[in-house]
Order: structure tokens, then sequence, then C-alpha cells
């Protein structure tokens, strides 16, 4: 009976749930020569982080290529940050209704934490004509999961469900589910229309 | 007889009750969200001679890097064997050996995780005892140890600790 008590004080001891293992986790590795193959249903995508940064809106980025098409993204203590740029074209000229870093991630990324980032702006063409735009991207870590995918099993991930809501003439909204592993980044993304799962990942 | 050695053990040795103040240092991969941050304890130990057994209890909170909404705390329950190397009549060097618990939580705002982490600890420490006070000073390394995905991981976090004991 006493060996009994003993072992479950000792598995009541040693039993552990990785929590200091997250808390210290890079969840989105933006490290130069990084890069990750993605395969999809239809596409197969390349994302692969620049050598050298550079600066944009004066602020020092990191240029990362999606399928060769560069995106730029700011990585701090609190935040991961996106460049988001929208025109809109009219005969013989485009206005820009959108050209600033906003949210992606809040950091860290903890079970349940959620997060808003709106920018609004109404825009003035050829002097009396107003377009309001409106552009919001929320975010919330909805659970840790285990994922597998060609390129491995994934543990201690971070399930993170986005919703984007873009209002310009009209309005549309996306919602999209990530996965982010420890050291590895997004293993997988899940939209209405699309899967993809990374199936390659390494440095240069 | 056993049970008898045990006993005559314990009646050598003096127990002390008191409590401990000092910093906790993340180390390793915990400093990319996380700073440094005071720890307070308490702890109950039995002395004899070179030889001490001390239960302890402790507290840390260890806010976020830069320092905002988001919060790491740390009660660690530990049981901890410590020998002095060095013994003279007053004062000592010593080397201490245990094990614990650490019951984590992570707040982000509203959103809570929590958790649980098995811990070694390791220290060194110099300790004088004059009348019936105990003074350590000690600095404790805290490996909490973790499995992610099958395989050992250990988190670090360096503490230098002053104790402060009633002896009975």
């Amino acid at each position: 009976m006493s060996c009994r008590y003993l072992l479950t004080l000792l598995c009541l001891f040693c039993a552990c749930s990785n929590i200091l293992y997250r808390a210290g986790g890079d969840y989105f590795p933006l490290n130069p020569g990084c890069w990750w193959k993605y395969l999809s249903d239809t596409d197969t995508v390349y994302v692969s982080v620049q050598d050298e940064d550079t600066v944009v809106k004066g602020r020092f980025c990191r240029v990362v290529f999606r399928n060769f098409y560069p995106e730029y993204w700011i990585k701090g203590p609190e935040a991961i940050e996106k460049f988001h740029v929208r025109v809109t074209g009219r005969p013989n000229t485009e206005d820009t209704l959108e050209a600033r870093f906003g949210t992606v991630l809040a950091l860290p990324l903890v079970d349940g934490s959620s997060w808003n980032d709106v920018f609004r702006d109404t825009i003035v063409i050829r002097g009396t004509d107003t377009i309001p735009y409106e552009h919001s991207l929320s975010g919330r870590v909805s659970m840790v999961d285990s994922i597998s995918t060609p390129a491995g099993t994934f543990y201690d991930c971070y399930r993170v469900d986005f919703t984007e809501r873009i209002i310009e003439q009209t309005a549309e909204s996306t919602a999209s589910v990530l996965w982010f592993a420890p050291g590895v980044g997004i293993v997988r993304r899940q939209t209405a229309d699309d899967d993809e799962v990374l199936v390659e990942w390494g440095t240069e | 007889m056993p049970a008898i050695s045990l006993v005559s053990i314990l009646v050598t040795g003096s127990i002390n009750i008191g409590g401990n103040a000092g910093i906790a240092l993340p180390a390793l991969n915990l400093t990319r969200y996380h700073a440094s941050a005071a720890t307070v304890g308490t702890q109950i130990g039995w002395t004899s001679n070179r030889f001490s057994l001390e239960l302890g209890y402790s507290y840390a909170g260890l806010p976020g890097r830069p320092q905002g909404v988001y919060y790491l705390t740390l009660h660690n329950l530990t049981l901890c064997a410590a020998w002095e190397f060095l013994h003279r009549r007053s004062w000592g060097l010593e080397l201490s050996l245990g094990g614990g618990t650490g019951f984590v939580r992570r707040t982000f705002g509203q959103a809570l995780e929590t958790g649980r982490a098995p811990s070694l600890l390791t220290g060194l420490g110099f300790v004088q005892q004059q009348g019936r006070s105990r003074f350590r000073l000690a600095f404790t390394n805290a490996l909490f140890l973790q499995t992610p995905g099958g395989r050992l991981d250990a988190s670090w976090i360096p503490q230098l600790r002053a104790h402060i004991s009633y002896v009975l």
C-alpha cells in the first residue's frame, strides 16, 4: 500500500507539461538563410529569409520571399509585424490605401491569448471622392497541439486562429488557421480553400 | 535497527526554520521573453555537523521582456541535501544537491497557461551559524526538466539567495 502511495507521489512530482520549454521557444524564427517548403493541394510554396536586412518606412526589417515575392517582416520582443501594402487602381494611376507595419503575432504566445490590429483611413481621390478603408487582423491562440506533416511530427505547437477583414468599397473577410512549432515556425496553414503543410525546412 | 539509527542521527542534529530572499536570473532560451526578478521563500531544515537536509518553497514572478502584460510565475517545492566540504567552528562552505517540482503559470492579459516541471538543483553556499541563528548565502542552479517530443530538455534558472533561519 505504501509503495502505491510512493509511486503516486513520484508520478505527481515527475509529470511535466513542457510549459517552460514553450515559454522559451522561438515560434517564428526569421534567421537569415532559413527556408521552408510547403505543399498544398494545388501548389508548392517556397519561403526563404534573405541574408541581409533592409529598411522600409525607416525601420529595419527582414525580407522574406514567399514564392519569390518579397514580404517585409519585423521581429520584436513583443510582436511579429508585417508590412501591409494595398493599392487601388484607376486609369493611368494608383492610390495607396495602406502602407504600414501591422501586428501579426503578439509575443510571447500563450494559450488563450488574443490580439487585434486595426487600421482605418479615408483616401481622397481627385480632391473630392473619398474611399473609407479598414483593415483588421485578429488572432487568437486556440490550443497547444501536436501536428504531423511530411517533414515530421511537431510537438508543443501553438494553433492560432486568424480573421482578416478588409473594408474598401465592399467588405471581405478571410479566416485561416496556422500552427507554429518551436524552432521551426509555421508548419501548417489552413484556409477555406487551401491546406499547406511543411515538407522540408532548413538553413542554407 | 535502521529506525533506531535514524532516530539517533535526528536527535544529534538540530532543526531550523526560516525564510529566504534573492534574485532569479532566467538563462538560455528563457531570456528571450523573461527578465530577472526577486524571489522569496521559506524553508525548514535539519542540520547535523557537516550535513543538512532542507525542505523549501520559493516563489518567483518573472516579468515579460519588455515589461508589459506578460508574466511567468514559478512556485517551486524542493528537497535539498547539503554537505559542508569546508567546515570551521562558526562558518563553512557547502555543496548542495536536490530535486523538486515547479508549478508554473504563464499569463498574458486574460490568457492563462499552467503546467508543472520537475527540477534538479545544485548549489554552492557560504554558511554561518552563531548561537540560534543560521545564515546561508547560496548560488543555486535550478534546472527544470521536460520531455518535448520524447527528448530531454532543460530550462535553466540560476538563483542567488540569502537564507536566514532560527535554530530550534
